[in-house]
């Protein structure tokens, strides 16, 4: 008979029904996104998928590792870079982020479970150095397709976005227009909900997140001095919530600690919104999670759970 | 207090808990491990082809160790060495059962010792929720040393066992005199009965038979595994934890699983250890139940007399997520086995890499980083691996459990446990 | 056009003093190798086999070079390294010239001879599986047969044989003793090489619990007790244990055991050469 150690009893739950249940999750948004953008948004949605799913193919066959591919990680990393991307963006610049997420920020890091940044925000990271006209040519107003105009520059987007005065509320709705899946923040809470239901992220990093995200907003962004800006407009607008829920809390490049989690989550917060107010980029949550990303080693060490019947700060 | 990680099975996986426990049969031949507690055999008193009658002591040893019966009346055949369920090869006398010598023939019992450790001892208890540890060194305290807080283990550690639940449910009278009889000895305060909150039926029989007491009472504990581990145990109820590296009697409290009370009060009646309430269950088997089984039967021959529907690819002595898989099922029942399951399905998961879900460290109710302990110990990197503290986990397989990625975790932490335990000295 | 001429001879000028005091730092705080430790690296053998128990030849190299360790802390080296590390130490070499240490791992219980009871599943590793049952295993002193001690074989020396037990290429054995600490059930001892009569079980059990689990371990028949005419085996229980300072390796306890428990080992030339041993006994088994 068979001799194995205990438990001899599992779950059932494996790696790709996580990764299947962030792709449902993402489908609202997704769905949003091309629903508003219509075909055109198509190419980039491809591209992005093809070249995540060749680069994680690339390092299987090399590595002859069979198997991992269908755990489905890399479809979400495909999709999750394509609902970054600006819906008008060449598809072959989708492609070679696809290509360069899963082919160097992971697969050459060990792949799955092994690298140290998030590959779609590394990705979207690459793509804004390389092609950053592209990168910024965003669908500004929510109803105004046929008038996208190519607005080069690096400034931040939510500035212009302020500039139009739309009250929180109905950017909710319609989203502030931007990338591909940031046309309806509604969609993504919807994705978001389902995910924390099934008990598949944890609640802390996005609590965190826009937690610090908001306070800060309504202290610091307000154009009639400290306390005067809207806590909500932060949230909803840019990609906010689609990083709160669906990239700081990746797996891989977070922290396993409850404690770390936390912090991370405030880091992420702290550090998107300075970059959004300071800062010279279009966008701040891709730098404030990537920078928060380098850190969860880090708050892991500091963080570490305390042991049964061990002394802790809040234990005699 | 809440408890800490953890996970909670699914309801269908506590079946059987509505069958009644069964006598099994007198096996026509037994096998009796001469294990009286860890550390070293008892000293064997019978020879190749002595009779013996039932109850008879046949080892002994030390102040450490409690003594052996003989489970039935009978020739002792051969003096051999067996398996242990853990893998432990152990000296054990087999035993065919035979007519008694001689009716009405009573010599052969001792006077009950006087004492409580003394009793435990010569009946030959140990503690019956796995681990048979010998209940009279769990009695013997050191000078100065007050325990406080006697509590019955009800909880039931594992899924798919109901052993527990069916004792409190049909022996709860003599549960509570033996529970009573160890907080007699320790001159405790508080006698409390553990029982999880899902087994209503167990609470109210204990409820009603202590009939609102105030020297014992019922506490309905959260149904979450690892809930019967004795440090989980003692924080859910008294609110409070054991520090680490120490006793639980120095703390001022001493657990005792409910089929060693129910142990106490039948020694206390002049009555040795010879079955154990054992559940025997798993996919394979025709009449699963709880059975109630001598001492030193074969494994083989307990399957037997329930019935397999298919032959098992897996055999496990205890519960799914601590218990032993078997080689084979020439291994015979001890004290320590709750249960026996016999199981179709034999395949491992293969594990995947982690992703570092924390699903784990959620999970463990020692507040460990299995995910770290693993990966260092499968790089061979033990001693970062011992740095997180294997020793501190109580192997409940939580972890395991909850995995996505199917890996490793509780082997690897052994692993890295007894490596700790052998660091080999820079030349 | 003077815009750019400011910016690369400002650059340039930059890049020129930046040079400059780099190489000023460079004169006047050189880092000063360590000229004893790359001496002694360039006598340590270099396999980095960590057998020492340091991280690898350039960390003892550097152990050395503190005076922390002595003349014998390289096992591999053998006689010729203790004397050279003793010149460079200053000190004459402790002890006396020993034959070299060879692996010999006390189990003879292949799948043939001693069948698993069960399947094992779970980590590949003897280390792990020793605590899950023994891996299936039937005797609980034999071999797991899952390849840790060849896996950890910095040498290739120890492989894997056809019956799951690790095979010995003498030639190949640097004799570090890595296999020998790795093992979990420690059956592997280092054995000095020209003792090349052993006996290969480990198991105290008594004859009738041997045969039950393995045709070929050592029953306690006491045969080679009897036949030896040095009476250098002895028996420790139900084992046979063999005196090394009294065998003359005359192999007549080999010809007389019944189940091949004790066997005439290092059968491999080049390492009888190694061993300065004559080439008179034929046949014999790594």
């Amino acid at each position: 008979m068979v001799v194995s150690p205990s438990p001899h009893l599992r779950r059932g739950r494996d790696v790709a029904w996580l990764m299947e249940r962030v792709l449902l999750a993402l489908l609202p948004a997704t769905f949003s996104g091309l629903y508003r953008y219509g075909p055109a948004a198509l190419p980039v949605l491809l591209g992005a998928l093809a070249g995540a799913a060749l680069g994680e193919t690339f390092w299987l066959v090399a590595l002859s590792r069979r198997g991992v591919i269908q755990d489905r990680s890399c479809l979400v990393t495909g999709l999750l870079l394509a609902l970054l991307l600006p819906p008008r963006f060449p598809w072959w610049m989708a492609l070679f982020g696809g290509l360069f997420a899963t082919g160097l920020v992971k697969g050459a890091f060990g792949g799955l479970g092994s690298n140290f940044l998030n590959p779609a925000l590394s990705a979207r990271a690459l793509l804004l150095a390389a092609w950053p006209v592209a990168m910024t040519t965003w669908v500004v107003s929510p109803d105004a397709l046929a008038s996208a105009t190519p607005l080069a520059g690096a400034f931040p987007k939510e500035t212009r976005l302020a500039a139009l005065h739309l009250p929180w509320t109905v950017l909710l709705r319609v989203g502030g227009g931007g990338s591909l899946g940031e046309t309806s923040p509604l969609a993504v809470l919807v994705g978001a909900a389902y995910l924390l239901a099934t008990g598949v992220i944890d609640f802390r990093i996005p609590a965190g997140f826009l937690a610090s995200l908001a306070l800060g907003g309504w202290f610091l962004a307000g154009s009639r001095g400290l306390g005067s800006g809207d806590p909500f407009f932060q949230i909803v607008a840019g990609g906010a919530l689609l990083g709160a829920f669906f990239m700081a809390t990746d797996y891989v490049t977070a922290p396993v600690t409850r404690g770390g989690r936390w912090i991370y989550g405030m880091g992420c917060g702290v550090l998107t919104l300075l970059i959004r107010l300071y800062g010279g980029y279009p966008e701040g949550v891709t730098y404030g999670v990537l920078l928060m990303n380098t850190a969860a080693p880090l708050l892991e060490k500091i963080t570490r759970p305390r042991l049964y019947g061990e002394r802790g700060p809040f234990h005699r | 207090m809440r408890f800490r990680g953890g996970v909670a099975f699914p309801r269908e996986l506590k079946p059987f808990a509505d069958r009644p426990i069964t006598g099994l049969p007198e096996p026509a031949e037994v096998l009796v491990p001469l294990y009286g507690g860890p550390g070293k055999p008892c000293r064997r008193l019978v020879e190749r082809g002595e009779r013996v009658e039932e109850g008879a002591v046949i080892g002994e040893g030390d102040a450490e160790l409690a003594a052996v019966h003989a489970t039935v009346t009978g020739t002792v055949t051969r003096l051999e060495t067996c398996r242990l369920p853990a893998g432990d090869e152990w000296p054990a006398v087999r035993i065919r059962r035979g007519e008694s010598a001689a009716h009405g023939q009573e010599g052969t019992s001792r006077a009950p010792a006087a004492t409580l450790p003394d009793l435990a001892c010569q009946m030959g208890i140990l503690g019956l929720g796995g681990a048979a540890f010998p209940l009279h060194r769990k009695l013997r305290l050191p000078a100065g040393a007050q325990v406080d807080d006697v509590i019955l283990n009800g909880a039931e550690c594992e899924p798919c066992l109901s052993g527990d639940y069916r004792l409190l449910l049909e022996r709860t009278a003599e549960i509570l005199a033996g529970g009573l009889r160890i907080l007699a000895h320790f001159r405790a305060k508080r006698l409390w009965v553990g029982i999880e909150q899902d087994r209503e039926r167990a609470i109210a029989a204990v409820r009603r038979a202590t009939g609102g007491g105030r020297r014992a009472r019922v506490f309905a504990l959260p149904a979450r595994y690892p809930q019967g581990a004795e440090k989980q145990l003692v924080r859910t109820v008294l609110g409070r934890e054991i520090p680490r590296g120490v006793y639980p009697w120095q703390t001022g409290v001493s657990v005792h699983n409910v089929g060693t009370a129910l142990a106490v009060s039948r020694a206390m009646a002049g009555q040795p250890l010879l079955a154990r309430v054992v559940t025997v269950a798993g996919e394979a088997v025709r009449e699963p139940g709880n059975y109630l089984v001598k001492i030193g039967a074969s494994l083989a021959w307990v399957l037997e007399q329930v019935g397999l529907k298919e032959r098992p690819e897996k055999l496990l002595v205890g519960g799914p997520m601590m218990g032993f898989a078997q080689a084979d099922a020439n291994v015979p029942v001890t004290k320590g086995t709750t249960g026996i399951l016999a199981l179709t399905a034999g395949e491992w998961p293969q594990p995947t890499p982690c992703v570092r879900c924390s699903a784990c460290v959620e999970a463990c109710p020692a507040g460990l980083l299995p995910l770290y302990l693993e990966g260092y110990t499968l790089k061979g990197l033990f001693a970062q691996a011992a740095a997180h503290h294997p020793g501190d986990c109580i192997e409940c397989g939580a972890c395991s459990y909850v995995c996505p990625a199917h890996r490793p975790l509780v082997q690897s932490i052994r692993w890295a446990k007894r490596e700790s335990g052998r660091r080999s000295p820079v030349a | 056009m003077e815009e750019m001429l400011t910016a690369t001879g400002g650059l340039f000028v930059l890049g020129l003093l930046l040079g400059a005091g780099l190489e000023l730092v460079n004169r006047r705080f050189p880092v000063r190798k360590e000229g004893k430790v790359d001496r002694f690296r360039a006598l340590l053998p270099g396999v980095n086999c960590g057998a020492c128990g340091t991280a690898g030849c350039d960390a003892l190299a550097a152990v050395l070079a503190r005076g922390e360790a002595g003349p014998r802390a390289c096992p591999v080296g053998g006689e010729e390294l203790a004397g050279k590390l003793a010149v460079m130490l200053g000190i004459a070499p402790a002890g006396e010239a020993a034959a070299p240490l060879l692996p010999v791992v006390r189990c003879r219980g292949g799948r043939v001879a001693s069948p698993a009871r069960g399947i094992y599943r779970g980590i590949g590793d003897c280390r792990a599986a020793v605590g899950t049952g023994g891996g299936g295993t039937a005797c609980v002193h034999g071999c797991l047969r899952l390849g840790t001690c060849w896996e950890a074989c910095p040498t290739g020396a120890l492989r894997g044989g056809g019956d799951g037990l690790p095979v010995l290429q003498a030639a190949a054995c640097t004799g570090c003793g890595i296999c020998a600490r790795v093992c979990p059930r420690n059956l592997i001892a280092m054995h000095p090489a020209d003792k090349t009569v052993q006996v290969r079980c480990l198991s105290p059990a008594t004859g009738a619990g041997v045969r039950a689990v393995c045709s070929a371990g050592c029953t306690g028949c006491r045969r080679c007790e009897k036949v030896c005419p040095v009476g250098a085996v002895g028996m420790t229980g139900f084992l046979a244990a063999i005196d090394d300072a009294r065998c003359r390796l005359c192999g007549a306890c080999v010809e007389v055991c019944p189940t091949g428990a004790v066997v005439r080992a290092f059968g491999c030339a080049a390492e009888r050469e190694r061993a300065g041993l004559s080439l008179t006994n034929q046949g014999g088994e790594a």
